[in-house]
């Protein structure tokens, strides 16, 4: 797809995107996320699980849309938190807090929090604009893909994901190990065979994605904080409106600061693994060390690039996760995997004919992303006091109450009893993980590809009658190979180093 | 809840995530019950087929994930057991008894809430989970418990009649 074609894509998209509906559903969920996100402990995977159940009673583009804005706006609330009190709700919110509880320290927290708003939205335009230009070339390589091949894809997937998270450690192997098993359960897809499904009627479709994630992601983070029965914050003093506005100098710093964080935030994002913290690392390192040389010790004071850069590069790195996932079917954030679910919910597998198939979709969520942060920024910077007031709410009280709505939510989709035995199970399944130090995304990630990896893997040996000279029979097949022995070995050269150099 | 590594208003010092101690045992004992579910997977696996290189069979793909899973619990199991070895037993998390109560409370409202809620209808379900998970959260006043149990109320109205147009019939 050429530059026009990009072009006459954002114009459909923009005219998807601004129906009244959908700008309505933008602004909903703007609001709705920044409501929960602001709440401590509410992370925008976590946010987007307990509200993504309604988003399927919505026509799919209005609910992409609206999940779009419930995930910004909850990035949004999690800033408030981690800049007015210094509770980042999430890894890549730490960064954030750090420097912008500072500038609250000296009573200019509207100084960080339009310095996080404005990153956010340079961050989101950079990712667009990267994903507006790769996804559509990769998904069209992608749909030339055969069997052998998109099994090798997705293994190497897998195998840099297990490496670069606790670098392959067994806890990582065991979490994509159960997803994977999870998937096997139900009829094969290639003989109609029943498996795993101990006469049990509700689990002849399938373990469903949508009470597994809600469950592992959203009840679980919620049960955790309410078990271990995490004190309360007190909400700060309201903030002044002059507060809010910062110096044309520190506007300047702001935007140079977010075009770095965003540019080197999607590049990071786009790389398979924890690519968020990744991406917000990397930028955070890189505003350090610029800023060590610029300021020197004032540095410790609070500057504005060491917030708007990192978040630029969060978010920014958002849309860099959004190229697996819309051109393979592969999310490996979280958050991609909540997106993921939310198409599932409306019939809509994501692989490498997406866009071609739901071109609409695409360039409308494209659109509608932009369209949501620009909501953010006019629409939250006057009701910074009223999210914060939020926080008076205790953590007993929010509990119950978005416990109910979770249960009646996942009820709702299918109207099955069933799902909620799943939710139950999948609840207290990652409470457990989150205490011994799992990676749920892997349990998720697994599920997702376990099934099509299989069934690739199956019917490459079917077709070439069992030789495995099928993996790299093909060019496409050799480098994938390659890179697969590149992964591996790298990483155990790596590995022996480090080993030396401990001993 | 993480926490930035300088003292916040609540006063915690260093960036850290609240994870209660004893993590070695704990995870020594989910390897030891992963092991037990990854080999009943395995052997659940296997009695579907292998099928042949050819033709692989209906278990040969979960009898693959059911290996590379029980090898990586006994890594997992070792690794935890050697490093409970180092680090002696390790003292039990506060406040045993409050967690106990609340798993309990919040167990039995949610699984009340999926068992009873076809019987006699979604309302009376929701507000019981509700203001069992409200008492377990150490609330005793009336006020907060019954405006909490009219609010799920509210909730399970709106998803399902509003949202969802099932007849009002099905919250009681």
């Amino acid at each position: 797809m050429g530059a026009t074609g990009v072009l006459i894509g954002l114009a459909h998209g923009l005219a998807g995107a601004t129906t009244p509906i959908n700008l309505l559903a933008v602004l909903i969920g703007v609001t709705l996320g920044t409501m929960v996100g602001v709440l401590p402990g509410m992370t925008p995977t976590a946010t987007m699980a307990v509200l993504l159940t309604f988003t399927a009673l919505l026509p799919t583009e209005t609910a992409f849309i609206t999940l779009g804005g419930i995930y910004f706006g909850s990035q949004y609330g999690n800033s408030i938190t981690a800049i007015l009190l210094n509770v980042p709700s999430e890894p890549p919110s730490v960064v954030v807090a750090r420097h912008g509880y500072r500038f609250t320290k000296r009573g200019r927290s509207g100084v960080a929090l339009t310095g996080a708003a404005f990153g956010s939205f340079i961050g989101v335009m950079i990712g667009l604009v990267g994903l507006s230009l790769t996804a559509p070339f990769l998904s069209h390589v992608a749909a030339g893909f055969t069997p052998s091949a998109f099994f090798l894809v997705a293994l190497a997937a897998v195998v840099t994901l297990l490496l670069v998270m606790n670098g392959g450690s067994a806890t990582a192997i065991l979490s994509l190990c159960i997803g994977m098993a999870l998937g096997t359960v139900g009829i094969d897809p290639i003989t109609g065979q029943n498996r795993f499904t101990f006469g049990v009627t509700g689990l002849l479709g399938g373990v469903q994605l949508v009470p597994v994630a809600v469950g592992l992601f959203g009840i679980a983070e919620l049960l955790r904080r309410y078990l271990w029965a995490e004190p309360d914050v007190a909400p700060p003093r309201r903030s002044r409106w002059r507060e809010l506005l910062p110096t044309v100098r520190e506007w300047v710093r702001t935007l140079v600061a977010s075009v770095r964080g965003g540019v080197l935030g999607f590049l990071v994002g786009s790389i398979p693994g924890p690519s968020l913290l990744m991406g917000v690392f990397s930028a955070y390192a890189v505003e350090e060390k610029l800023g060590k040389r610029r300021y020197g010790s004032r540095l410790d004071e609070g500057q504005i690039e060491l917030v708007a850069g990192p978040k630029a590069a969060d978010d920014a790195a958002v849309s860099g996760a959004l190229v697996p996932l819309l051109t393979l079917g592969v999310p490996f954030t979280p958050v991609t995997a909540m997106l993921f679910a939310s198409l599932l919910l409306h019939n809509i597998h994501p692989g490498p004919l997406f866009i071609q198939d739901h071109a609409g979709v695409f360039w409308s969520l494209v659109v509608a992303m932009a369209i949501g942060n620009l909501c953010l920024l006019v629409l939250n910077f006057p009701l910074v006091g009223v999210w914060v007031q939020l926080l008076r709410v205790p953590e007993r009280i929010r509990f119950p109450l978005l416990m109910v709505v979770a249960m009646l939510g996942v009820y709702s989709l299918r109207f099955s009893f069933f799902d909620l035995w799943v939710l139950l199970l999948s609840s207290v399944l990652g409470l457990v993980l989150i205490r011994i130090g799992f990676d749920r995304i892997l349990i998720i990630l697994g599920l997702i590809l376990g099934g099509p990896m299989e069934t690739a893997l199956r019917q490459s040996l079917i077709g070439s009658g069992g030789s495995l000279s099928v993996f790299v029979s093909s060019p496409a097949n050799q480098v994938m190979v390659a890179i697969l022995a590149a992964l591996i070995g790298g990483w155990s050269v790596l590995r022996i180093r480090t080993r030396r150099r401990q001993a | 809840m993480l926490r930035a590594n300088e003292q916040g208003p609540g006063g915690s010092p260093r960036l850290e995530e609240s994870r209660g101690t004893g993590a070695g045992q704990i995870q020594a004992v989910a390897a030891a019950l992963l092991f037990a579910v990854g080999g009943a997977y395995l052997v659940k696996a296997l009695s579907y087929g292998l099928g042949t290189l050819a033709d692989p069979g209906v278990g040969s793909f979960p009898a693959l994930v059911g290996v590379v899973w029980e090898v990586a619990a006994v890594l997992l199991l070792w690794r935890a057991l050697r490093a409970r070895d180092r680090k002696g037993r390790a003292s039990p998390p506060p406040s045993r008894r409050g967690v106990a109560m609340r798993v309990a409370l919040a167990g039995a409202g949610s699984v009340g809430f999926i068992v009873a809620s076809p019987v006699v209808g979604f309302a009376p379900p929701a507000m019981l989970l509700a203001v069992l998970c409200l008492v377990g959260g150490g609330e005793r006043r009336w006020l907060p418990l019954v405006t909490v149990a009219a609010a799920s109320l509210v909730l399970a109205w709106g998803v399902l009649v509003a949202l969802m147009g099932l007849p009002p019939g099905s919250l009681l």
